[in-house]
This record gives C-alpha cells, structure tokens and sequence, in this order.
C-alpha cells in the first residue's frame, strides 16, 4: 500500500506503523514548526520578563536549553520511535498493563484540562480587548477575575468545547493554515516593540527590569530570580512530557529517517526562542509607553499591532486549547469506556473552562509546565529502562504483555514514589518545578529496574 | 490554485513588511496595524483554500507546548 492510500485517519494505535505509512523529515519540519508557535508562548514569554530574567541570560540560556532539548528528541526519543513504531500508550500497556495506562492516561487528562484552561484565559484576554475588559491576576490561587472577565472565559470555553467535541480535524486545519502567518506576527510582535521600545527615549530590557522590580516592593513582594541556568532548565525541561516522557513516541513513529529527529529543532527556535523573546518584548514595550507590567496577551498584542494581534492571540490560543480538551477527553473515555467520547470532551471542556476563570494558572505557567514535566516525564524513564536495560539484565520486556497482567506494580511504584517526593518539594518546599523533571526522572528509572529484578525473579 | 498562492503570499509579505517599514521609520505604528490587517485578510483568503484542502497528518491531534 503506498503513502497515499493510508487514509488521514489511519492511527496504527495497537499496530507498528508499517513501512507504507512512514513519513519524510519534511512533514516532522512542518509539524514542529506549527505546533510551537502557539498560545502559551504569548504567555510564557513575557513571564521571563516579569521573573526579572537578564536579556543575556534569556538569549544564551534559551539558546543552550534550547539545544538540549532538541538533542534529547534526536538521541533519546527517535531511535525508541523508530524500532517500536508504537504510540507511547500502547507500549506503556505492554509494560504496565492496561490498568496501569489508565491510571496514566487520567493524570494527563487532568493536567491537559489544566493546560488548555491557561489557553482559555489567553484566548479570553484577547476576547476582552474589544468589550474594554482584561483581566489582572490576583493574589490568591483560587481567587476569580473580574466577573466581566469570568463571563467571557465561560463564553470562550463554552465555544472551544463545542468545537473540540466535533473532533480536532477542524482546527487542525485552521491551526495548519495559521501557522506560516502566526510565526511572521511573532516576530512582528518582536519588531515593533523593539522600535517602540528605541523611539524617543530609549528604554531598555533592563529598564523594564528595573520597574517590575519597583512596582513588587511597593507592592510588599518578593522579587523573584531567574538566572541562566535556571532559563537553561526551563528551555530543556518545559517539554519534558513529550522528550524525556516519551510521549513524542507517538510522533516519531512515523519517521522513516533518523534526520527526522532533529525537526523539533526548528519549534524550538522559532517557537521557544523567537517567539518568546518576541513576546517579551512586548511586555517591555508596554512599561515603557504605559506603565503597565501586567502580562495580558490579548491587551499586550493590541498594543503593538492592533486587530491582528487580538485575532493571533485567539487562535493562538483556541488551535492550542482544542486538541488539548480532545485528548483530554479521549483519557477520560479510556477511564470510563462505555462513556461517550463527546461526554467525555465536554466534561474535559468544563474543567478546562473551570481553570481558565482563574487568572493566575496562566500567571503561573512555568511552574506548571515544570510540573507537568515532572508528573509524566519520568514514566519516559521506564520506557527508556525497558528498551534498553531489560535484556542486559536478564529481565523480561514489556512484562506486563508477556505475562498478561493489567497492573504491573514495579512500573506505578516506580512513577508514583518520585513524582509524590517531587511535588511535595514543588509545593511544600518551593522547589522549581522544571529543576526535578530529571532527578523523578532518573529515580523512577533505577526504582523500575530494581523492582523488576526483585519481582521477575521472584515470577 | 497559482491566485490563491500569490494572494497568501501577498498577505504574508505584507503582515511582515509593516512591521519592516516601522522599525525603519518609514510609517508610523497605526499604518502598520492597517497594512498587517490587510495582510492578514489576505493571508486567510487565500491559504485557507490552498492550504485547507492539506490531507491531515496523524501527528496532528498530537499535543505539544
């Protein structure tokens, strides 16, 4: 069967992918470049500024975190990709056990709803501009915006749930047909408020610094640090679900090249590097012109260009929070599998629209993005144990397949004991989040290996 | 299909060519809204038929931040 015969909906979700179905490297290019310009970099950019990150620091940290993430897509998730050709799903059922998977399956829906919740706040901020209302984070977690702001969250969230329970094909094709043109007002965004920031009196990235940092002592807070290595972390690890978590297996197994593997290199820089720093200096732009320090993407986008930027913040945020509500809703279904997959979306919907009406999950999207790195990051490492440990061993692979187990306790141990010490460090302690991807990481890797050697033997 | 194409492409370098011409100096902030509003329409006028019409790729439904 040739490429072409392979329908657009052929997954291969409990088959490899045969030979017919591999793609070329440029359709991983394309896909890449798309899927990382997108609505959390309105948001996240600008959040370095407000952290009081050196401009220095964001160029060279991003640009070696950038490197690294990039290196661990090529040489960590591609060759796994590339032998197996299974999703992440059905090789972690193979190991752990349908059970295990989703156990899994419905941690990531639930942290999905939360990530697709921050993209209803920035869609809804773009929203707002128009009607005059924005949104200001408060103090507290669990404190509501503005009921105006909250009104259009609702609206905005009821809309984009709607849509994501007709399924992703739509907004796949409109996020396809945006992304050449949402790359280009990227770096619009950049350049205009670089000149707005050098017209007149020049002002400075570290003028901009300087008068966050004000604004947090008169306001009685803390100035928060955020140095490079700390940048380098956060570059490597924000996408620590989808190269240290496996969870691009999905994606790289349709690689007929090893090239292949390098493409992420190109989301990372247009997406974690342009666009970010693009999108900070937006932020930049409008302390010095007025004042505000507030990091609203709808209102920041406004400023620098106008209607464009409402309509980019939009679907930037609506092309990131559909697929992100669908698959949301698809765990949730794979939990409960008599339920409708439309229910399941909706329910996805409503908790990701519950979210999105409080301000600060948006505010707080590096900790969160670290967070979620760490939560399903490590279960890459036992992937990454039972590929290419488990026969040096001596020990059976893919265990649970073998011995037709639904729960293999070795795995959910293994995930769960380091990801329990690693949020209580993130919540109790104040611990980073990005700073434990790797440390869960390697924990839950060495616990795995030695739980399999005391329970196979045992076997 | 070749119009569809050149208007897109029109749009596109439009959207990036305001934004040139400001930082030059050579147009003020509210011209380059207008010309990336324009280049936008354009954009979407003509891609969405060109570039719509695209057979999805499986990685598509993937998520990614």
């Amino acid at each position: 069967m040739s490429e072409q015969e392979h329908a657009a909906t052929d997954e291969f979700e409990r088959t490899p992918v045969p030979s017919s179905a591999l793609k070329g490297p440029g359709k991983f290019w394309g896909m890449y470049a798309g899927e990382h310009t997108a609505g959390t970099e309105f948001m996240i950019g600008p959040l370095f500024l407000a952290a009081g990150a050196s401009i220095q620091d964001l160029i060279l940290g991003l640009l070696l975190g950038n490197v690294l993430a990039t290196l661990t897509w090529r040489f960590l998730v591609t060759p796994i990709a590339m032998k197996k050709r299974l999703t992440l799903y059905y090789q972690l059922e193979r190991i752990a056990g349908g059970g295990a998977v989703k156990l899994y399956n419905f941690v990531n829906g639930v942290l999905f709803c939360f990530l697709a919740g921050a993209m209803v706040t920035v869609s809804a901020s773009a929203v707002g501009v128009p009607f005059g209302v924005t949104f200001s984070v408060p103090e507290s977690w669990y404190q509501l915006g503005s009921p105006a702001f909250t009104g259009i969250v609702v609206v905005v969230g009821a809309v984009i749930s709607a849509i994501a329970c007709q399924g992703y094909e739509t907004v796949a094709r409109v996020a396809n047909i945006a992304a050449p043109w949402m790359i280009i007002v990227f770096a619009a965004c950049g350049l205009v408020s670089y000149a707005q920031m050098n017209s007149g009196t020049p002002f400075t990235w570290q003028q901009a610094i300087d008068f966050v940092k004000a604004e947090n002592i008169a306001a009685g807070k803390d100035n928060p640090d955020f140095g490079f290595w700390k940048i380098v972390i956060f570059g490597w690890l924000c996408n620590g679900a989808m190269h240290f978590g496996m969870a691009d297996l999905s994606v790289f197994r349709f690689a007929r090249d090893r090239s292949s593997g390098w493409a992420p290199a190109i989301g990372m820089f247009l997406g974690h590097y342009v666009a970010w720093i693009c999108a900070a200096l937006l932020l930049a732009a409008q302390i010095k012109l007025h004042q505000d320090t507030s990091a609203n993407p709808g209102m920041l986008a406004w400023r620098a260009i106008g209607g464009t930027g409402i309509i980019c913040v939009i679907i930037a945020g609506w092309t990131t929070a559909n697929p992100t509500i669908y698959r949301a809703g698809l765990a949730f279904q794979g939990m409960f599998p008599n339920s409708k997959r439309a229910t399941m979306t909706l329910l996805a919907g409503v908790i990701a629209t519950i979210a999105g009406a409080f301000p600060t999950l948006s505010a707080k999207l590096l900790d969160f993005v670290g967070t979620y790195g760490t939560i399903l990051g490590s279960m890459g490492a036992v992937i990454f144990v039972d590929f290419w440990l488990m026969k040096k061993f001596h020990l059976r692979s893919e265990y649970a397949h073998a011995t037709g187990s639904s729960f293999h306790p070795a795995v959910l141990i293994a995930w769960l004991l380091p990801v329990t010490a690693g949020l209580y460090l993130i919540y109790a302690q104040g611990v980073f989040a990005a700073y434990l991807v790797i440390p869960c990481w390697i924990v839950c890797g060495l616990l795995f290996l030695g739980l399999s050697l005391v329970t196979q033997k045992k076997a | 299909m070749k119009v569809l194409k050149a208007l897109a492409l029109g749009g596109l370098l439009l959207t990036a060519a305001g934004p040139l011409l400001m930082y030059s100096g050579a147009i003020d902030i509210d011209t380059n809204k207008t010309l990336m509003l324009i280049g936008m329409i354009l954009w979407f006028l003509g891609a969405t038929p060109w570039l719509g019409s695209n057979r999805l790729q499986p990685t598509d439904k993937e998520v990614e931040i």
